[in-house]
């Protein structure tokens, strides 16, 4: 009997199973069709994404080629803007030691002829003899004087020219160096209010390449003279050198407004600039950071304090202490 | 100590299967006297014939339940067209029913009303309540506002929205001898109960996202400016929305609840309803399961109740999935409750069925939400001795 009613109920159970099968075909196929739709709209729009993102990417492709060629333009721009400006400069400078040079030239033609005529009278005294001498000798050295700063002017034209033409290591004697560059930027230092000194020991003489140093100091002050002030500002810069082992140290500093911690690693980077369309190429620490460590194979640093001033601290290798005294 | 027993009877028949659901239940109670209980059952049952066998033979019970899409239980796995039955017990636990009635006009009034009516009868702290509200036309956010209204954020709220077995026209709620629509029925324990809770759910977020534009509670008008329709038709064809492809709702960028469509649209207005609110100005994108996405998030869902859990040995566990995973599922529905049970020891007693919405904490918290596309689980126990 419970045989039965087992059996019984198995057809019922089968009887019911069998009903909703059909119902569940229907909703299952229809789950199945909403599936096939999903899924062909979804790879639908992954190809459509796919095609706008080759697009994106060719045209960035293109974008980039164009950002590269404008950079190699800028670049070259920059480098023209600033050898127009060196240009300007060595020009300006030069003109000094060629007006004083042919002054003593002039004198010394002038005693020349002097002396000659009193040759021809023989009237020439022992003691005139001497003075013609000593001011024959003195207008020598001032012409010699004024022509070697214009060959160094010319050598620091050569040097920081846009070719980077290289003017070659020799020994010279970094404070009398220093203090020449200090004067070849001695123009626009003086159309701004600013001072620049230059301090360290006699002596310390270097075996390098005398012009990149002054291509670094130069662009340097530059810099200090664009960023660090306001218009008709006040203040002091100071470069400071001094031996350490085998290195020439160099802190350059001024006392102008620093520079804001959130800029500072950006400084070095080419065409980063605080003065975008007010002159700034955003190249000069660039050019700087290139020449001291590629061309000088030194390091540089900066230190920054808004509001207080910033200095840049340089270590090149090639330091020598040599008791010969170096040629300025 | 809490008591439970499961009771589940296949046989389509009704008079078989109250016969079945006694004589197993039965079976399963010794030395304890049910005090209130759930009745999960298919549709096409009679089901004022189920309520009032089971009363007949407990005349003082405490029944609610509703019906279902699907039906599980310890005793006979995943089933359809059958009915489950868990008893529960215990001198040192207190049961208090109620019903409110008329949700679908003002769900969040008479959820807190239900409540309400069933907390008068005691002064206890409540510690739990399950809940089982109407699914067609009621929007089961503003249900469990209302009843949460009433308990607080600290006491879990745990259940599902009745079903029809995916025909989406009249779904049935039980309190005692009542067979109701359009109701809610709850069940509050007091006394010695422990709970520990998990959900999880499976469904990832595909294709474009989009912007609800127009919507009015859970009626969503527009999106992107165009009707709602057209965005689901633009990934489904010309198919109706329907519960298995719920949007998902981005709170902020990458953290999202879903919200499944309650099946009934108007094609001409181009509206689609949900079982809840989808608020205007919200980013949806429309959503996926595959059937090992649902299986292991169950499984989690299971994990995470037992490690939540804090009582002594556990006396029941009991599973509301979403309808939805079911029509995901097909023939592999059974491996869900299967994957549940797998964690579990043994002989533990589980009970549940799929509901066309549930009602649970997120992990890790006692507040309650109404959800989509989930797998939600209570464990229940009482505390160690």
């Amino acid at each position: 009997m419970s045989d039965i009613k087992a059996l019984e109920k198995q057809v019922r159970i089968l009887t019911r199973a069998l009903e909703r099968s059909e119902q569940d075909r229907i909703q299952l196929e229809d789950t199945k069709e909403k599936n096939d739709s999903l899924l062909r709209k979804v790879i639908g729009e992954l190809e459509d994404s796919k095609a706008a993102m080759q697009n994106k990417s060719d045209e960035l492709k293109v974008a980039i080629v164009e950002l590269q060629e404008a950079q190699t333009e800028l670049v070259h721009t920059a480098k023209m803007a600033s050898l127009g400006e060196l240009v300007a400069g060595i020009a300006h400078e030069i003109n000094t030691p060629m007006t004083v040079g042919l002054s003593a030239a002039s004198r010394l033609a002038e005693l020349v002829r002097e002396q000659r005529a009193g040759a021809v009278n023989g009237s020439i005294s022992n003691l005139e003899l001497e003075e013609f001498l000593s001011e024959c000798e003195e207008s020598a050295e001032i012409l010699l004087g004024n022509l070697s700063r214009g060959s160094e002017l010319i050598q620091s034209f050569k040097l920081v020219a846009v070719d980077q033409s290289k003017g070659g290591a020799r020994l010279f004697d970094v404070g009398v160096y220093l203090a020449e560059v200090a004067r070849s930027v001695s123009a626009p230092l003086k159309k701004s209010n600013l001072q620049f000194t230059v301090n360290g020991p006699a002596g310390v003489a270097m075996n390098g390449d005398p012009g990149l140093i002054a291509q670094v100091v130069t662009n340097l002050v530059m810099n200090a003279i664009i960023h660090a002030y306001d218009e008709g500002e006040s203040g002091k810069l100071t470069i400071d050198f001094e031996a350490e082992r085998d290195f020439l140290l160099l802190t350059f500093a001024d006392d102008g407004k620093g520079i804001p911690e959130a800029d500072l690693p950006k400084i070095y980077n080419p065409f980063f600039t605080t003065r975008r369309g007010q002159g700034g190429s955003g190249l000069g620490l660039n050019i700087i950071y290139n020449i001291v460590t590629r061309e000088l194979g030194g390091t540089i640093a900066c230190r920054s304090v808004v509001g207080e001033g910033t200095r840049f601290i340089i270590r090149i290798p090639g330091l020598v202490t040599s008791a010969v005294a170096p040629q300025g | 100590m809490l008591m439970v027993a499961v009771a589940h009877s296949d046989d389509p028949d009704t008079t078989f299967a109250c016969e079945e659901l006694l004589e197993q239940s039965e079976a399963s109670i010794s030395g304890w006297e049910p005090a209130a209980a759930v009745l999960l059952a298919a549709i096409d049952y009679d089901h004022q014939q189920l309520l009032d066998a089971i009363l007949g033979r407990w005349p003082e019970l405490r029944l609610i339940g509703c019906t279902t899409d699907g039906e599980m239980s310890s005793v006979k796995g995943f089933q359809q067209d059958t009915a489950s039955l868990v008893l529960f017990g215990g001198e040192d636990v207190g049961f208090y029913t109620s019903v409110g009635r008329g949700v679908s006009d003002s769900g969040a009034i008479v959820g807190a009303a239900a409540v309400q009516q069933a907390a008068a009868n005691t002064e206890a702290e409540i510690k739990l309540c399950m809940a089982f509200p109407e699914a067609l036309g009621t929007n089961g956010v503003e249900i469990l506002s209302g009843i949460k209204s009433q308990l607080g954020n600290t006491v879990p709220v745990f259940g599902g929205l009745s079903a029809d077995q995916w025909r989406f026209r009249k779904t049935y709620q039980f309190f005692g001898h009542e067979v109701l629509t359009d109701s809610v029925s709850v069940l509050l324990f007091t006394g010695n109960i422990v709970t520990g809770h998990g959900i999880a759910s499976g469904w990832q977020p595909v294709g474009r996202s989009g912007v609800v534009t127009k919507s009015v509670g859970s009626d969503v008008h527009e999106i992107d400016g165009a009707p709602a329709l057209d965005f689901y038709r633009s990934y489904l064809g010309d198919k109706e929305p329907s519960s298995q492809y719920p949007l998902a709702i981005f709170v902020d960028a990458g953290n999202y609840y879903l919200r499944a469509p309650s099946g009934q649209t108007d094609v001409d207005a181009g509206v689609v309803s949900f079982f809840a609110d989808v608020p205007e100005g919200a980013t949806v994108q429309m959503t996926e399961a595959t059937r090992d996405d649902i299986v292991a998030a169950t499984r989690f869902s299971m994990k995470t109740a037992l490690s939540s859990y804090a009582g002594g040995k556990p006396a029941a566990a009991l599973f509301v999935s979403c309808a939805s995973r079911r029509q995901i599922l097909g023939t592999k529905t059974g491996t869900e409750v299967q994957g549940a049970a797998s964690c579990i020891a043994e002989n533990l007693p589980y009970c549940g069925f799929y509901a066309n919405g549930e009602i649970g904490p997120y992990s890790g918290s006692t507040v309650a939400h109404f959800h989509n596309e989930t797998f939600v689980t209570l464990l229940i126990g009482s505390a160690k001795a």
